[in-house]
């Protein structure tokens, strides 16, 4: 994307004018309204820099019949053109950040709060087993719940917060917490699918903050290999508005994904090389991990010679089915400072919904473009300073497109950035899902945040396995991705450090 | 009309309008008076600017493939024996992009960008499913 003079966006000087090239019809801005404010003209369009922004010009929404008005800036797609202006000053006042994520501009108001390093997480625990035929859903709640409690130095007495989601049974988080004998005076139940784990740990990050809770725990638990669909099963779905219109086709939940790796080959050049290079990677530390349900390495050739499920999707670009479940300890500053366990700071969090757009559905990014920035923003750090990143992955795909998301790459170049061993520990660009991932180690209950999260406290403990430890880990970023890619989904990305 | 399965659904009275054009064999779906927007799938209040103004037009039933798969294996029981068939994202010439299947070609003659119109299998039960077949 260059200007009219051929300089590259984002290197303007004061008050420059820019013209944006007309984009291509796919192309999202995601320009949150509500998080510009409401001092916008009804008819302008924006633009960024790292700085001020001001909005001046206009263009047409040709989905929308009309110009871009306030409101409609994340659907927007077909913008012919964009003319802004911009200053480089971060003045006083009405500031927002306004950064380039691929193709993608984010706008964000720079000032939240923040978390200033109030919580952390003192426990986790991952089920060592992966087919549990003996035991019950509840039961592996509370076994891992026991041991991330152990694994802090901390007791269900401490516990005044807890966090479930749809794979609790039940009434949820009030069965469970009756069941595990909690006494507790912060239940929370928010259901994002996979990534509800680590936004639960974002929910009592700021209950913390705030002061209303000192030791929160979450757990997950469930039997899809052995004991079939949990709670969340076609019951809860078949009320769902968009039940009528989208169960008809004989969609599998591969097959959403399948759509979306389609497209990004259209788009960008994509090939089923580079997807299995992800699941290659995966399963070079998965050998390294005793538990995991997959051991054995495979090559480029294995995957994309592997059965065709659906296509581009081949079984070897699918995360495994297991039984299983984790738990998360998240305490207060207060707390972990008297615990002897070395505690991991969550300097940054972040949550993005993305949905169907009401018929303007973009299948080229996941809403980590929105909760990745956010996260970077809350700790001061960009993608650059990752030392090892645990990646939602549910399939080759979600990974491909998530690196691109969270800026860890441009947009549309994640087929090339998982080439040469980028993902591969300990000295790849980017280390990545050290465990073996869902694609290798474990998908418990058909969700994989949680396990996000635990590898990458692993790694900020420096108890990673040896052969997959990064040297000196000290900034690990742990992402989500909820529901499906192919339709409506919730990614949350956390970034932890080290004290 | 296709072999696939066209499980008759649960119409609303949101949707029910929607489903009595599949019947006829039209794509009808509620456009904002005061926006213009016209959503996918079919709702009572516009989703983009939140009135209640929405007049049902008929799409035209033409439209391109955004995106698709093949699917080869698994599908659930129902669709077991139609392997191999294709899921596909389709955008109306209208805008809209609504998810479907592809029928009437080989799955493997698909392609992002190829032009498509509406067929309707009849579910038995007063309604259609609506798939696109390719443009001839």
């Amino acid at each position: 994307m260059v200007d009219h003079d051929g300089n590259q966006f984002g290197q303007r000087r004061n008050g420059d004018r820019l013209v944006i090239e007309p984009l291509e019809t796919s192309h999202v801005y995601l320009l949150r309204r509500e998080l510009l404010g409401l001092d916008l003209a009804p008819q302008g369009a924006i633009d960024h820099v790292e700085g001020r922004v001001t909005v001046v010009g206009s263009g047409l929404c040709t989905s929308h019949r009309r110009c871009i008005g306030e409101g409609h800036f994340e659907r927007c797609v077909g913008v012919e053109q964009r003319v802004i202006e911009v200053e480089q000053n971060m003045g006083e006042g009405h500031s927002y950040e306004v950064s380039r994520i691929g193709q993608y501009v984010l706008a964000m108001s720079t000032t939240r709060r923040g978390l200033n390093r109030a919580a952390h997480i003192a426990g986790v625990y991952e089920h060592p087993q992966r087919e549990i035929p003996d035991k019950t859903v509840p039961q592996i709640h509370a076994e891992v719940a026991a041991g991330a409690l152990a694994d802090a130095g901390l007791t269900m007495a401490d516990v005044d917060a807890y966090y479930s989601a749809g794979d609790a049974p039940g009434f949820g988080a009030l069965s469970m917490a009756d069941y595990l004998g909690l006494d507790c005076r912060h239940l929370n139940d928010t259901e994002t699918g996979g990534s509800s784990y680590l936004l639960h740990v974002q929910q009592a990050a700021q209950a913390i903050a705030a002061g209303d809770i000192d030791v929160a725990l979450i757990t997950l638990a469930g039997k899809p290999r052995t004991g079939g669909a949990g709670p969340g099963g076609s019951a809860r779905f078949s009320s769902a508005p968009e039940s009528a219109f989208e169960t008809q086709f004989g969609l599998g939940v591969i097959g959403g994904y399948a759509m979306a790796a389609t497209r990004h080959m259209h788009e960008f050049g994509t090939t089923s090389a580079q997807l299995a290079e992800i699941k290659v990677a995966a399963s070079s530390h998965a050998q390294h991990n005793p538990n995991a349900f997959l051991k054995d390495v495979v090559t480029v050739e294995q995957v994309v010679e592997s059965r065709m499920i659906s296509d581009p999707l081949h079984l070897l670009d699918a995360c495994v089915v297991t039984d299983g479940g984790g738990a998360l300890v998240v305490v207060s500053d207060a707390v972990a400072a008297s615990l002897d366990r070395h505690t991991v700071p969550v300097l940054g969090t972040g949550f993005g919904f993305k949905g169907t757009s009401s018929g303007r559905i973009d299948l080229t990014y996941t809403g980590a473009a929105v909760s990745g920035p956010a996260a970077f923003d809350e700790a001061g750090v960009a993608p650059a300073d990752i030392d090892y990143a645990s990646i939602y992955d549910s399939f080759t795909i979600t990974v491909l497109v998530t690196i691109e998301d969270l800026g860890f790459c441009d947009k549309g170049k994640g087929g090339e950035f998982v080439l040469d061993g980028a993902l591969h520990a300990p000295f790849g660009e980017l280390p990545f899902n050290t465990d073996g991932g869902g694609l290798c180690n474990n998908h418990p209950a058909n969700r994989g945040g949680m396990t996000k999260v635990i590898e990458a406290v692993r790694q900020l403990r420096g108890e990673a396995h040896e052969a997959v430890q990064v040297p000196d880990c000290r900034l690990a970023l742990a992402h989500g991705t909820g529901g499906s890619m192919a339709t409506r989904m919730g990614s949350a990305t956390l970034i932890l450090g080290r004290d | 009309m296709s072999a696939l399965p066209a499980k008759p659904p649960h119409p609303n009275v949101e949707t029910q309008r929607f489903w009595d054009g599949t019947a006829q064999g039209r794509i009808e779906l509620p456009e904002c008076d005061d926006c213009g927007f016209i959503a996918w799938y079919p709702r009572s209040i516009c989703p983009d600017c939140q009135s209640t103004n929405m007049t049902w037009q008929t799409m035209s039933g033409n439209g391109t493939v955004y995106t698709f798969s093949v699917t080869r294996a698994g599908g659930g029981r129902a669709w077991k024996e139609h392997l191999p068939f294709v899921v596909a994202y389709v955008q109306l010439d209208e805008g809209p992009t609504m998810m479907t299947n592809i029928v009437d070609c080989d799955p493997d003659t698909v392609e992002v960008g190829m032009a498509v119109t509406a067929v309707f299998d009849d579910t038995g039960e007063g309604t259609s499913i609506v798939r696109f077949a390719p443009a001839t």
